[in-house]
């Protein structure tokens, strides 16, 4: 270890050398500049540095080292003459001192602090290296699940691409086959399936962009309720389903159109496919719009089969799903688009009740 | 007149399984399918197939697991695991309980037929030729 003397006086220093230099590699000074410099440049372990100097006293050598970073953390111990005064002792330890030492100069007690403040200042930089290692690790490691989770990613979509692509190619054959017989309700069929399954393909490489990409979005003022009117219009819903709309809330709102209209596009899919399951009795979606408090509510309430709480609990995972198809992103995609608008969504569904989504904004 | 072969599919994808029936009847077959392990296992007990081709990822019981089950049921059956992502020790698994073969989707439809034509005709203790 390293220890840096100063003192103005050079028999003082002489004496210090001789009883450390056997335990300790010793450097020197003689005045405050010069400590300052070389405790920046060779960064030495322990400062023994006397109080009463002319130009810079011991007090504002300290000030200064402690006000640099890189010389803050080492150890100082003031060389004091004047061991009854001790309102100097204390304002040398308050100002951040790690030790005194009085003058004539002990060599058994000099050593003992010395090797008292050399062990502390050992076991300060082990701690601080072992806290860096965890950090690296928890780094390390958040990368490794991130990758782990990319991996998944690549993996569940890889899949539900494959299938689709599966179909139109079994389509494709078919129809050529069909078109040689001229089995025309066989191509028709075939030709049914293989578009399907290309919007299918088309809707999952949205969703995984969508969830990827949400960052800008761009804002402009919407009149909400004749904007959610002209959104639905588009929308072209299986015949046994009843649309019914209650869109009154009268409140116009700063919106991303494109980003929220996914949202909505996300949510009436949802429940679209809720009350086509094969276990549903449903055939309604509501919409509805409504002012409530400093809230802009869009509620959306079907009365498919409704949504178990062991499935509740995880729907905003990403990449938790528990359709045959989609890879899962729809709804932390939604949540991030409404979050980003600094609004929210909502879900209430019990099994059998069928489910409400509410999105939500916050009415400017 | 000789009894047409029976072609059992089971995917979870409709879609999929449908345009699999549709390819697999113009060679002549008749082709049944179902929608899920459990479905698969079922029918199993009721009836026999020639071939039956099962994806690997369904959701519930999955297409391995199934297999192993029928396999009890049925010790002759010859079936082929269909997967689009191979999940590999699963795929292992199937394997080594004498399942006939793998298919990667998308496939070219031409192996499915291949498959089933050297198949075909055997009965009795089923070989794994497919390594």
């Amino acid at each position: 270890m390293k220890i840096l003397a100063v003192d103005d006086e050079r028999d003082n220093v002489e004496l210090l050398c001789q009883i450390l230099e056997d335990d300790y590699e010793i450097i020197t000074a003689y005045n405050g500049a010069d400590c300052i410099k070389l405790a920046k440049e060779q960064h030495p372990d322990i400062i023994i540095l006397d109080v009463m100097m002319p130009e810079m006293d011991g007090y504002e050598v300290l000030k200064r080292l402690l006000e640099d970073e890189s010389t803050r953390e080492i150890p100082v111990i003031f060389l004091t003459a004047r061991y009854k005064d001790t309102d100097r002792i204390v304002k040398g330890l308050e100002s951040g001192a790690f030790d005194y030492i009085t003058k004539p100069i002990n060599d058994e007690v000099l050593l003992a602090k010395v090797n008292t403040a050399a062990r502390i200042k050992k076991a300060e930089d082990e701690v601080k290296r072992q806290k860096a290692e965890l950090e690296k690790a928890q780094e390390e490691l958040i990368l490794k699940e991130r990758l782990a989770a990319l991996g998944q990613l690549i993996a569940t979509v890889s899949h539900e691409i494959r299938n689709p692509l599966g179909t139109v190619q079994n389509a494709v054959f078919s129809i050529g086959e069909a078109v040689k017989h001229n089995n025309t309700d066989l191509i028709d069929s075939s030709l049914k399936l293989a578009e399907r399954n290309i919007k299918r393909c088309d809707r999952i490489i949205n969703e995984l962009l969508d969830f990827t990409r949400i960052q800008k979005i761009e804002l402009e003022k919407v009149e909400i309720d004749s904007w959610l009117g002209g959104l639905l219009d588009e929308y072209e819903l299986p015949e046994n389903i009843e649309c019914v709309r209650d869109l009154h809330s009268g409140i116009d709102l700063q919106i991303d159109r494109e980003y929220l209209r996914r949202a909505i596009n996300n949510v009436v899919t949802n429940a679209v496919q809720a009350i086509q399951d094969e276990n549903s009795n449903g055939n309604q979606l509501n919409v509805k719009s409504v002012a409530n408090g400093e809230r802009l509510e869009l509620h959306f309430i079907d009365n498919g089969p409704g949504i178990p709480e062991e499935i509740l609990e995880k729907i905003f995972e990403p990449l938790f799903s528990t359709k045959g198809f989609g890879v899962g992103l729809g709804m932390p995609v939604i949540k991030d688009i409404m979050e980003e608008h600094k609004g929210g969504v909502e879900i209430k569904s019990k099994a059998g009740q069928g489910t409400t989504v509410i999105l939500w904004l916050p009415i400017q | 007149m000789k009894n047409p072969i029976c072609i059992f599919i089971v995917d979870d994808d409709h879609d999929f399984a449908k345009s699999m029936a549709d390819i697999m009847e113009l060679h002549g077959y008749d082709v049944q399918t179902a929608h899920s392990g459990e479905e698969a296992v079922s029918k199993f007990r009721d009836q026999d197939f020639d071939v039956t081709f099962m994806d690997v990822k369904m959701p519930g019981k999955n297409g391995v697991e199934s297999f192993l089950e029928i396999r009890k049921l049925k010790p002759d059956a010859k079936v082929v695991m269909i997967t689009a992502y191979s999940v590999e020790q699963l795929l292992e698994k199937a394997i080594r309980s004498g399942a006939c073969g793998i298919l990667h989707k998308p496939f070219d439809m031409e192996k499915a037929t291949k498959m089933i034509e050297k198949l075909r005709g055997r009965n009795g203790s089923i070989k794994n030729n497919i390594k």
